[in-house]
């Protein structure tokens, strides 16, 4: 998504700075030298004081708008950033919405969550499971050929088999 | 490899190991193929905590696939170098038939061996009724034969190993008669009196046993003697024989008796003893105890008897049910029978459950027997102390990782035990097993020593062969050895390829003989019981079979003579002088010698049998059977010259002259010489037909002789004349 041009020796640490990881496919370059900019991409020319401000703006070009799925629990109705959740999933034709320490009972049906976060890294990883790659903490190949993800609070998804090519293709493996 | 391809369950558990490793490590290729692409998503998604534990995970992984091989190399290694757990003699309770049965199941499923293939049982066997019919003893009429005769208190005695330790013999005396064993007979002929000298050589009575075999018969066959101030002692193998049911023979047939067989349940073997009284020859006690004999010895007044009862757990008749009480050691005292209580029988884990090995002391004064029963193999050699009996068997180690995989087919290894049985005021008890590589040759192999057992082997048969002296303390743990593999030629027993022929024990040292080619005689010194060390050697010639120690300083060798390349050419007799134990030396320039080509093929029974061999330095003396074939040029047939070998024997002069004494020349059959004994100065030769006695300084010369008995010709159809075996001697 990004290209950082920056001088060699200052290469490393400015890009620790922006947290920002090059892609060879690129959108957006990011350049302290108006010269290196390149006229077909979206340029970014900053000072080299100004890291923090191109770290956040980074993080909103990232994430995107902020997209907040409603739902309900003991407590009532919640609106929770989708990037909060760590999957949806559906039990006895409900869905629900696993947040960290709760779920939420979620409305909408899990092919409607999935169309909503199509841009969120959301990967739909079984037929009542879309799991957000942000939240996946390990993964573990079963003997089966299906793959086991160990989610950020412990929870274990399972990506089934037939999901597994586009679960792969997600990692760019 | 060699042990991986010796065991093809473990090879391929072993292969299924590397297997499994390697599927375990492509999963963890993907694992960190997966998680690698994880982490990198996560960066571009700019997630805050990248996660960190694939280090980990993947170092648990790789222990986790390569642990099987590792634990299979250790396992092999250590299998490769096993030694029994001598430490834990593991003695197994036994209450029932049902708990020797369970043994029997758990020991044939570890070892899977056609050992235990040796026969069939059937239930079918009439034991019902069977009553136990003694040995035809035939009622002794001396006459006053036996009335105020004093004979000799110089006469010679059994070639006993073990000072105290009587061995029966075929052949004895007490220096008033000579008891002798031919066949089912046993004869008492009355050799020497004060009065009258050799002149009193006098057959007096024949105890012919029965030797029939048949429906419900029992026979009896005498296997040695023993005497002491009272009493002649008759020990021999009685066999019942055992038909089918005589409802189960059709009409117009015979009851049929099953044969022998090996492992068949056809009959019942009982050792007996049989104990008459010399004052009138009548029997005074008899003692039976259950099972095929195996050994025995006398000390004092306790005669000491090893049994072995085969357990037919095989059948081939699937209906039969194996019975355990059939074949339960039992004693009879006079006919009043004690049957071993299961709670009374030990198990070693680890021997073959196939027999009882029985051992019993029997009181002969006070008329009782003590016995000790193991269930295991029984042994292949019995050497006895004044303190403990030692009988050698095999024991099977099985290889620990291979019991905890539960192959079909576990790893064992055989290994020689050595079970003691101690003896102490007519009793037995059984008192631990000791274990040692390799195979034992004779009784000669074993002695006791100061608390010590010391313990000649050989590993191997071709080739590879390696020689062992082990020394064995009190808990029969090794506590020192001399030879072993891949030693400096100081500290290896034999060249290469040879084995132990021979071994005499003497105090603090012992005398080893190997051969192949030449005879390596070995003097170890055994002082320091943890570090015995060959103290000298000497290479010569041809090989001692049997060592007799007639000193300190000297050690008779009888053997053969052979040339440079190991074949045997002659029976030889030689003495070392072992004076220097450092530089053991052959004592005199020109051993005795009597090679094949000059004598034709020459033997003596004393090779393999100690008590044929009579040796009296006193009376200067060494005898013992000899053999050779010759041809009758004039008509045209094999002659057998069987004789008595007397030779010289002095410390100082060596082995001397010698003189053949034979009791039929150029016989056309075999009138077999096999013993020789001397009453005062009276040498005396017992064949299978006389017995005959002349002067010592003058044996050739017979001064009297009888016939023990007639053998009967008959002539074949080309008109060749055959021997037949004489008949019972009736009185």
């Amino acid at each position: 998504m990004f290209k950082l041009k920056v001088d060699a020796k200052e290469n490393k640490m400015i890009k620790g700075e922006l947290n920002l990881v090059e892609s060879t496919k690129y959108d957006y370059v990011l350049t302290n030298d108006k010269n290196l900019v390149e006229e077909d991409k979206i340029n970014i020319v900053f000072r080299r004081n100004e890291t923090t401000k191109i770290a956040r703006l980074l993080d909103l070009i990232v994430h995107g708008e902020d997209l907040f799925v409603v739902g309900t629990n003991e407590f009532g109705q919640k609106s929770v950033e989708s990037r909060n959740f760590l999957y949806f999933i559906v039990e006895d034709d409900d869905v629900y919405g696993a947040l960290h320490n709760t779920r939420l009972l979620v409305r909408m049906k899990l092919y409607e969550i999935e169309e909503l976060l199509l841009n969120k890294d959301f990967i739909r990883v079984s037929k009542y499971c879309l799991v957000n790659i942000g939240k996946i903490d390990y993964i573990k190949p079963a003997i089966n050929s299906k793959l086991e993800l160990l989610m950020k609070n412990n929870d274990r998804i399972e990506v089934n088999r037939a999901y597994l090519k586009e679960f792969k293709a997600a990692l760019k493996i | 490899m060699l042990f991986l391809l010796n065991n093809p369950v473990i090879a391929v558990a072993f292969i299924i190991s590397i297997g499994f490793s390697i599927v375990m490590i492509k999963k963890i290729v993907d694992e960190i193929k997966l998680n690698k692409g994880l982490q990198a998503k996560h960066l571009a998604m700019r997630v805050s905590k990248v996660n960190k534990r694939i280090v980990k995970r993947v170092s648990a992984l790789g222990a986790a696939s390569l642990a099987p091989v590792a634990v299979f190399a250790v396992a092999l290694v250590i299998g490769l170098n096993v030694t029994p757990d001598t430490t834990n003699t593991d003695i197994v309770d036994i209450q029932s038939s049902a708990d020797i049965m369970n043994i029997f199941e758990e020991f044939n499923e570890k070892i899977d061996n056609n050992y235990f293939g040796r026969g069939w049982f059937t239930t079918d066997l009439a034991m019902d009724g069977l009553e136990e019919m003694t040995p035809t003893n035939d009622a002794a009429d001396f006459g006053d034969n036996l009335k105020a005769d004093v004979g000799s208190d110089d006469h010679s005695e059994v070639n006993n190993q073990v000072e105290g330790v009587d061995e029966m013999d075929n052949v004895i005396t007490d220096g008033l008669y000579i008891f002798s064993i031919y066949g089912n007979e046993v004869q008492v002929s009355k050799a020497w009196t004060l009065a009258q000298g050799s002149d009193a050589l006098e057959l007096l009575h024949t105890f012919t046993y029965n030797n029939n075999y048949g429906c419900d018969e029992t026979s009896f066959y005498p296997m040695g003697l023993y005497e002491d101030e009272d009493n002649l002692i008759v020990v021999g193998n009685s066999t019942t024989y055992l038909c089918v049911d005589p409802e189960d023979v059709p009409d117009g047939e015979e009851p049929m008796y099953y044969d022998y067989w090996w492992g068949h349940n056809s009959y019942q073997q009982e050792t007996k003893v049989i104990v008459y009284s010399k004052s009138d020859f009548e029997v005074e006690d008899e003692y039976a105890v259950k099972g095929n004999f195996i050994g025995t010895r006398k000390i004092r007044n306790d005669l000491y008897v090893v049994t072995s009862q085969y357990i037919p757990y095989n059948r081939y008749d699937t209906e039969a049910v194996l019975d355990v009480e059939l074949y339960l050691p039992y004693y009879k005292v006079n006919d009043e029978q004690t049957i071993v209580a299961y709670s009374d029988i030990v198990y070693v884990d680890g021997t073959s459950p196939n027999a009882f090995t029985s051992f019993y002391a029997i009181d002969l004064v006070e008329k009782e027997i003590d016995m000790e029963v193991i269930l295991g193999d029984s042994g292949y050699n019995l050497y006895v102390s004044n303190n403990n009996m030692y009988l050698v068997g095999n024991i099977y180690y099985f290889w620990p990782v291979a019991s905890v995989l539960d192959v079909e087919e576990p790893v064992y290894e055989q290994k020689t035990a050595i079970m003691r049985v101690a003896i102490t005021d007519s009793s037995v008890e059984f008192d631990g097993v000791g274990y040692v590589d390799g195979t034992i040759e004779n009784q000669f192999s074993m002695d006791e020593y100061q608390g010590h057992l010391r313990v000649t082997t050989t590993v191997g048969w071709w080739g590879d062969v390696v020689n062992y002296l082990w020394v064995l303390n009190d808990d029969l743990k090794i506590v020192g050895q001399v030879g072993g593999r891949d030693l400096p030629e100081n500290k290896t027993l034999g060249e290469p390829g040879e084995r132990i022929r021979s071994t005499r024990f003497d105090g603090d040292y012992a005398y080893i003989v190997t051969f192949l080619q030449t005879d390596p005689f070995y003097v170890i010194n055994l002082s320091d019981p943890e570090n015995p060390f060959i103290e000298g050697s000497l290479k010569i010639t041809g090989f001692s079979e049997h060592l007799q120690v007639l000193d300190d300083d000297h050690v008779l060798g009888i053997g053969f003579e052979a040339d440079e390349n190991g074949r045997q050419i002659g029976l030889k007799f030689n003495i070392y002088d072992v004076s220097d134990k450092a530089n053991p030396v052959e004592a005199f320039e020109n051993p005795t010698v009597f090679l094949f080509e000059e004598y034709g093929y020459a033997w003596t029974s004393a090779i393999w049998n100690h008590k044929d061999l009579l040796v009296n330095l006193d009376k200067g003396i060494l005898s013992m059977p000899f053999s050779t074939h010759g041809w009758n040029e004039t008509d045209d047939y094999w002659t057998y010259n069987s004789g008595i070998l007397l030779f010289d024997l002095s410390i100082e002069e060596g082995i001397g002259e010698y003189d053949f004494i034979v009791h039929e020349e150029n016989a056309r059959f075999d009138c077999y010489v096999y013993k020789s004994l001397f009453i005062d100065d009276q040498f005396y030769t017992i064949s299978n037909k006389y017995i005959k006695v002349a002067p010592l300084d003058d044996p050739t010369n017979f001064t009297n002789s009888i016939t023990l008995r007639e053998f009967e010709y008959q002539t074949n159809p080309e008109g060749d004349p055959i021997e037949v075996d004489p008949d019972v001697v009736e009185d």
